[in-house]
């Protein structure tokens, strides 16, 4: 018996009409697929929130107590000899809120990159990846959730560190500290979108070490190599500013200004356009090389 | 005729290793139990992650429904990896709402039912579950969508006697109308009597395809003891 070469066919009719046309022809899979990138953006802020919300209650508090205790410690009725040690015992204890404050504003990364990990290397990406979501949705909606909440985080951390340093304010306004010069800053809108853009790009080069650990494991590229090499053009960006700034500096300040502004632009289209190819890598080595164990 | 599933040419490769070689393979839709069989390592995982869309074939292609494999496919293939893999940080409830939102074939009040009649809570934490309830809720979040093909993945393998019996049947009962299964099992004996159409995996070559009593009937022998024939020279 060869049953390398036996084989049957088999000619049972088709029963029932395929569901895509019933889909289409309803319009069910297109109103599907535009809700997608929603309902998962919906589970990305769910996993966020309730680790967040732990972090920046307990960062608030902390932040309260040391303001209520600042105002205590530098109180001018507050005297004796051990009145030095509690100021510093506030300043040492302020430190210490300053590197937790930096903590949780790295932490969405952190949960960020976790998440990264089981949904896409663990058994539960068997369910993350049978779901009908596209790469480039799974891989967009986490990288917006962890940038909205980065940037929440830092916006809400700041204004934690700011309620910290309340008693040095009011030190400062009553003037203790000295006679403060207002700071004068001269802004037009092309600055602040220019530091806008740019400010977007470090947390996204945090994400994109995620594209790097992809690519690593399913043997699309070497360990952190997108990283670095998205790292790498950041970097190389601001010497060749900083180098082709100091080329012309015999020029005239207006054509310096105008160097500095073009070549701002390009460079920060550049960083901007690295990424962009870092995201098309990315969900292509999930779409293509990716498998599970 | 259009097939649920059909194969032409499909080749997987991992390296140097061929793990599915020039597969070619036409399963007709309209309802039936197709039993993928197979020893360990034969490539019935790669062709089963293939359908699935978890991997992409080196060569050849695969349709689903007449699709190529993507996100429409997808839609309409429920999958039960031998993982049974589930959002371990959710609560029941939780499981149940994300499979209502991402899969429009999924039947609530149908899990909701077979959740009550097993005793699992919609409160208990998934990760809180032990083995055999986790396995029990992956299988009917898998059966509670009415999709077009059901994909099992060694579903009796890492369970006892007991369990087993009641794997089969909650698929079996569950399954929508006119709906196909494609299980994969070395475990043939168990499984036999409900196979409607065969395929044997060796190698990554598909050795035999067929309507499972037509195999009988040809071969004058049960599946089970054609497999032990085919795959003898393996172990």
């Amino acid at each position: 018996m060869d049953l390398l070469n036996d084989t049957f066919f088999v000619d049972t009719p088709t029963t029932s009409p395929l569901p895509e046309e019933d889909y289409r022809q309803n319009g069910k899979l297109k109103n599907v697929r535009g809700r997608i990138l929603k309902k998962l953006l919906k589970y990305e802020f769910k996993y966020y929130l309730k680790p967040m919300l732990i972090a920046l209650a307990a960062l608030f508090a902390v932040a309260t107590i040391l303001c209520v205790l600042g105002c205590f410690l530098t109180a001018e009725d507050i005297g004796g000899t051990g009145e030095a040690l509690r100021v510093l015992f506030w300043a040492f204890s302020l430190l210490l809120f300053v590197f937790g404050s930096l903590f949780v504003m790295l932490f969405p990364f952190i949960l960020a990159h976790k998440r990264y990990k089981k949904q896409f290397f663990t058994a539960e990406g068997y369910l993350t990846l049978s779901i009908p979501a596209s790469a480039q949705e799974h891989i967009l909606a986490k990288r917006i959730a962890a940038y909205v909440m980065a940037s929440v985080a830092s916006v809400l951390v700041s204004i934690a560190l700011l309620l910290s340093l309340i008693p040095i304010f009011l030190l400062a306004a009553n003037g203790a500290l000295g006679t403060m010069q207002p700071i004068q800053v001269d802004l037009n809108v092309g600055d602040v979108i220019y530091s806008l853009l740019q400010s977007l790009i470090w947390p996204l080069l945090f994400l994109a070490l995620e594209g790097g650990y992809l690519c690593w494991e399913h043997r699309g590229l070497k360990k952190w190599m997108v990283a670095l090499l998205v790292a790498g053009i950041y970097i190389l960006s601001m010497f060749a500013n900083i180098f082709f700034g100091s080329l012309f500096f015999e020029l005239s300040p207006e054509v310096l200004d105008l160097i500095y502004e073009i070549g701002k632009w390009v460079l920060l289209a550049v960083e901007m356009g690295a990424l962009y190819l870092l995201f098309l890598y990315e969900t292509k080595t999930l779409q293509k090389k990716i498998n599970l164990k | 005729m259009e097939h649920l599933i059909s194969c032409k040419g499909l080749t997987k490769t991992y390296g140097k290793t061929q793990a599915l070689q020039d597969v070619n393979l036409e399963i007709p839709a309209g309802g039936g139990i197709v039993g993928l069989l197979g020893p360990n390592g034969s490539g019935k995982t790669t062709l089963i992650k293939i359908l699935t869309g978890l991997l992409q074939p080196t060569a050849g292609q695969a349709r689903v429904c007449g699709c190529e494999i993507g996100v429409e496919t997808k839609a309409v293939v429920s999958y039960l990896s031998d993982f049974y893999s589930l959002n371990e940080g959710y609560t029941v409830r939780e499981e149940l709402d994300y499979y209502s939102d991402f899969f429009t074939d999924f039947d609530r009040l149908k899990a909701e039912t077979m959740l009550r009649d097993l005793g699992i809570a919609s409160t208990s934490k998934v990760k809180t579950l032990s083995k055999g309830t986790k396995e029990k809720l992956a299988l009917i979040l898998t059966l509670s969508r009415n999709a077009r093909l059901y994909i099992f993945d060694e579903p009796i393998a890492g369970v006892d006697p007991a369990a087993r019996e009641y794997v089969l049947e909650t698929i079996l009962s569950n399954r929508s109308e006119n709906s196909t299964i494609l299980l994969s099992t070395h475990l043939i004996s168990e499984i036999e009597q409900y196979f409607d159409h065969v395929i044997f995996l060796r190698q990554g070559r598909v050795v035999l395809d067929g309507p499972a009593q037509k195999v009988r009937e040809e071969h004058g022998k049960s599946i089970d003891a054609l497999f032990r024939e085919v795959f003898k020279w393996i172990y």
